[in-house]
């Protein structure tokens, strides 16, 4: 009896989906609500994991969970299957046995899904389609982020041991450059590693 | 040419014997590459079970078998490689609920009250709160999960026969490293989690341990290390469990068991404190009324013999999952029979 009710109201809502995303990340939550949002959802509620998880997303009454796959509270809400009595409308992961594509992608992307019964799934795959592209989107931009970081920090590492090479040789910048080159070419290392041991060795010297 | 592994696990102190197969070379003896990735929910961890990206994992044996019982609406059958201990979880209340049953027990108990003596004056406690509007509110780790079995178990030996020992108290679940915080704040009474949470809470003067799980519940398995379930075995699971044997043996040992303290309170395991880890190893973890020195060997059980009793007792366990309601008979005896294959 329960069940038909929340699916009934489920459906009556289909048109205004609310979507609850739990991200400790604030960034990550962001650009996830706004691709959400894009896609003409508007009721979209922000949660932060923690031990009232269950209470918050119960107070919210969302139609759709998203949360990170390795989020501690996923254990919460998977003890929801089990806890349906205390919450009025009951709530599943989302398993689409016909489409184990879209389960893969989502697990590989870091994302899963919680939705109540009853909902039509190809809403939920639309919305849960959204969260992977954008949790992919977001470990790129963070992959980029650590490459840019690592990369600026190597060019300074060069560029230090080039300053030690006209210093102390009296090189232009161009012949320091190419000596570091060459060095690198004939000793078989790469030209980041040659720039360190001329900062290590000339700190001893 | 050795075989890479990629597996699961949660900072844990029973993630011991899989850090030790990794650190002490046990599993490059045996021609395994072991690639070990921390995890911080049980769900995530069946889920990258499910499509390969693990190829093994350190799982609670309850949801081992819920998993492979398809309770819960997933479906992930799984076989056992190896268990990974004994015992090893502990009921920890908050300081408030600590003083209440302190003074419920005043002039009722010489010395170290039994869980029995416990149990009947945390049934007293419950039943007042609840008439009260107040009710307890423990939390456990996972739906399924050994620590629920224990705190109802516990409560059994006070309660009459065809009541619920849990009647007037509020279960919930909540990751162990939101319960510490979560006690702090009022927000649950009591939990039953494993080492080294209840340290934990202890250390950060948030708690006090009541029970040690191995004193309620003796030769308890809790975590087991698991494989997706295919036609056959794997043929790697033989010589990694070869390797936790191996481990185990090592671990058995004082001077295994220190160097092993030292891996675990790594930023890369559990990153913790190294004398917390060695406390825990030795079962340094005295409860409210008990001497402060006092020293259970049972509190975690990592060596050889206590693996074989592992494995032996996963079937009392499934009966204890069914008692608590985990599960239903049926489904729980095809589970195991599936998981140990």
């Amino acid at each position: 009896m329960r069940q038909a009710c929340a699916s009934g109201a489920a459906q009556a809502r289909e048109g205004k989906l609310r979507v609850a995303v739990v991200d400790d990340n604030a960034a990550r939550a962001a650009i996830v609500e706004e691709g959400l949002r894009e896609t003409g959802l508007s009721e979209i509620v922000r949660l932060k994991p923690s031990a009232m998880l269950l209470r918050e997303i119960a107070d919210s009454a969302p139609d759709v969970v998203i949360i990170g796959l390795g989020e501690p509270g996923r254990d919460i809400l998977e003890h929801m299957f089990e806890v349906t009595r205390h919450v009025p409308r009951p709530i599943a992961m989302f398993v689409d046995s016909s489409d184990a594509g879209t389960i893969e992608r989502a697990i590989e992307a870091g994302v899963s899904a919680y939705v109540v019964d009853g909902l039509r799934k190809e809403r939920v795959r639309s919305v849960l389609d959204v969260a992977i592209g954008r949790y992919n989107a977001f470990s790129r931009l963070r992959a980029d982020l650590e490459k840019a970081r690592s990369e600026l920090e190597e060019r300074k590492v060069v560029d230090r041991a080039k300053a030690i090479l006209i210093q102390r040789r009296g090189l232009s910048e161009d012949e320091a450059h190419r000596l570091l080159r060459r060095s690198a070419m004939n000793e078989n290392k790469r030209l980041i590693d040659v720039a360190q041991s001329i900062i290590t060795a000339s700190g001893l010297l | 040419m050795a075989t890479t592994l990629h597996i699961g696990f949660v900072p844990l102190a029973d993630a011991a014997l899989l850090v030790a197969a990794h650190e002490g070379g046990f599993a490059r003896t045996e021609g395994l590459d072991l690639v070990l990735h921390r995890e911080t929910s049980w769900a995530a961890i069946r889920d990258k079970l499910n499509i390969g990206l693990f190829d093994a994992a350190h799982m609670l044996a309850p949801a081992a078998i819920a998993s492979t019982a398809g309770v819960g609406h997933v479906e992930v059958p799984l076989r056992l490689v190896a268990p990974l201990g004994l015992n090893g979880n502990g009921v920890t209340l908050c300081l408030a609920l600590a003083g209440e049953l302190e003074r419920e027990l005043t002039g009722t108990h010489g010395g170290v009250p039994t869980p029995r003596e416990t149990a009947q004056a945390m049934r007293a406690i419950a039943r007042r709160r609840a008439q009260e509007r107040r009710r307890l509110t423990c939390a456990v780790v996972f739906t399924h999960c050994a620590q629920l079995c224990q705190v109802r178990h516990w409560l059994l030996e006070a309660t009459p026969d065809g009541e619920d020992p849990l009647a007037d108290i509020d279960v919930v679940v909540i990751p162990p490293p939101y319960m510490v915080d979560s006690l702090a704040l009022g927000q649950i009474d009591l939990f039953c989690a494993g080492a080294p949470w209840n340290l934990l809470a202890q250390g950060r003067g948030v708690g006090r341990v009541l029970h040690r799980c191995a004193t309620i519940m003796p030769d308890c398995p809790d975590k087991l290390l698991v494989t997706r379930a295919t036609a056959t075995l794997p043929d790697w699971a033989p010589a990694l469990s070869c390797a936790i044997e191996a481990a185990a043996t090592f671990a058995a040992q004082p001077a295994g068991r220190a160097e092993l303290a030292g891996w675990l309170a790594r930023p890369d395991f559990l990153d913790l404190p190294r004398d917390l880890m060695e406390r825990v190893l030795g079962g340094h973890v005295p409860t409210l009324f008990e001497p402060a020195d006092t020293v259970d060997p049972e509190y975690l059980r990592l060596d050889p013999e206590a693996l074989v009793i592992a494995r032996r007792s996963l079937p009392a366990l499934a009966r204890q999952m069914v008692t608590c309601g985990q599960i239903d008979d049926a489904r729980a005896r095809s589970a195991l029979a599936r998981l140990i294959g």
